[in-house]
């Protein structure tokens, strides 16, 4: 208990899931490709951010963003297998979960999944210019809150697996 | 066996969840012309309002290469689509395009910046050479009738519309080409 409230039971339970070479390799080849895809997604964000420094034309915000939910979901992945692997209790409906929050924005807003859905419902011109921005427009406007709570998400699923890890490896 | 299909199935579901984003994105799918009026056909004379509150119309450009580009100002691939556009600025003068970006019709009913503040956001100083304008309910449901957030028109001098397509930050490149064609 005493460990669980100072949060060293996460340390412990990220290093022994990533102590294994192929849990590692599986880490760091996610986190990558996962940021990237992040790193993309989020190239459409509707925060006005103004001059924000830009590296290679991505700004700093979509780039600290898309690293730390890349990693974050990666790590949720890492340890989520782990897990099953020893017949432990496993946070992958967290992780999912946490991953759809943090796409939401990107996916239902600003492209023709909408109105093309709209579309083939059968729903007349006049409907989807009536509605598609009610649809879409909460999506635009609350992005970074969909962001955050993807985080805070990712978090809880890494603190779940981390006790369940923790308490199966490390507690003698 | 089991544990080992369980994670099969987790992996399988986060690759469905990242395809289905990539293809809601546009990335995927070519952003069709198909929902849109067709190439050839003469541009539908419809009203929208420059920012003074009067009355235009593609007839007030008749002579010129227009791009008719309607955007929603809460749109981020709109944002992008206009810096996009004013990145390209010096091409776009040099061809003799004229650039009218028209807010669609009461931005689809979710307010976003007025058009003029947008465009000056997401092109900067190129945005002067911009024609900012706000769209009648005809112009959006004619040119833009299953509700896209964005599309643009390229209008020939002689009035016909020469290329349609959306997204000008993915489809520069192609928008350069129809124009190279055209002039």
């Amino acid at each position: 208990m005493k460990d669980f409230d100072r949060f060293y039971f996460i340390a412990a339970a990220v290093r022994e899931t990533l102590s294994g070479k192929a849990y590692a390799y599986g880490f760091a080849f996610s986190s990558v490709i996962v940021t990237i895809i992040y790193a993309y997604l989020l190239s459409f964000s509707s925060l006005n951010l103004g001059n924000v420094p830009r590296i290679l034309g991505i700004s700093i915000y979509e780039i600290l963003v898309s690293a730390l939910l890349g990693i974050m979901f990666s790590l949720v992945l890492a340890m989520s297998a782990f897990s099953i692997k020893r017949n432990m209790k496993s946070s992958e409906k967290i992780g999912i979960g946490a991953l759809i929050a943090s796409i939401i924005p990107s996916s239902l807003c600003c492209t023709a999944l909408v109105p093309s859905v709209l579309s083939i419902a059968g729903a007349s011109t006049a409907t989807i210019i009536g509605v598609t921005g009610k649809i879409q427009g909460p999506f635009a406007t609350l992005e970074p809150v969909f962001i955050i709570a993807a985080i805070v998400i990712m978090f809880f699923g890494i603190i779940q697996s981390s006790k369940k890890i923790y308490s199966g490896c490390c507690v003698r | 066996m089991a544990k080992n299909a369980k994670i099969v199935g987790i992996a399988v579901i986060v690759v469905a969840i990242a395809v289905f984003a990539l293809f809601a994105d546009g990335l995927l799918v070519h952003k069709a012309s198909a929902v849109s009026l067709p190439v050839g056909v003469a541009a539908p004379l419809k009203s929208f309002y420059f920012v003074n509150g009067t009355k235009g119309t593609i007839a007030d450009f008749k002579g010129k290469t227009v791009l008719l580009y309607l955007v929603t100002t809460w749109c981020s691939t709109c944002a992008q689509g206009t810096s996009a556009l004013g990145k390209n600025i010096s091409f776009f003068k040099s061809k003799n395009v004229s650039i009218v970006e028209v807010e669609t019709y009461k931005d689809f009913n979710y307010s976003g910046a007025p058009i003029y503040q947008f465009t000056k956001d997401y092109a900067g100083n190129n945005s002067s050479y911009m024609i900012d304008a706000y769209s009648g309910y005809n112009l959006t449901a004619t040119y833009d009738p299953k509700g896209y957030l964005d599309i643009y028109y390229l209008i020939a001098p002689s009035g016909k519309i020469a290329y349609v397509n959306g997204e000008p930050s993915v489809t520069m490149d192609s928008l350069k080409a129809a124009i190279d064609n055209l002039v």
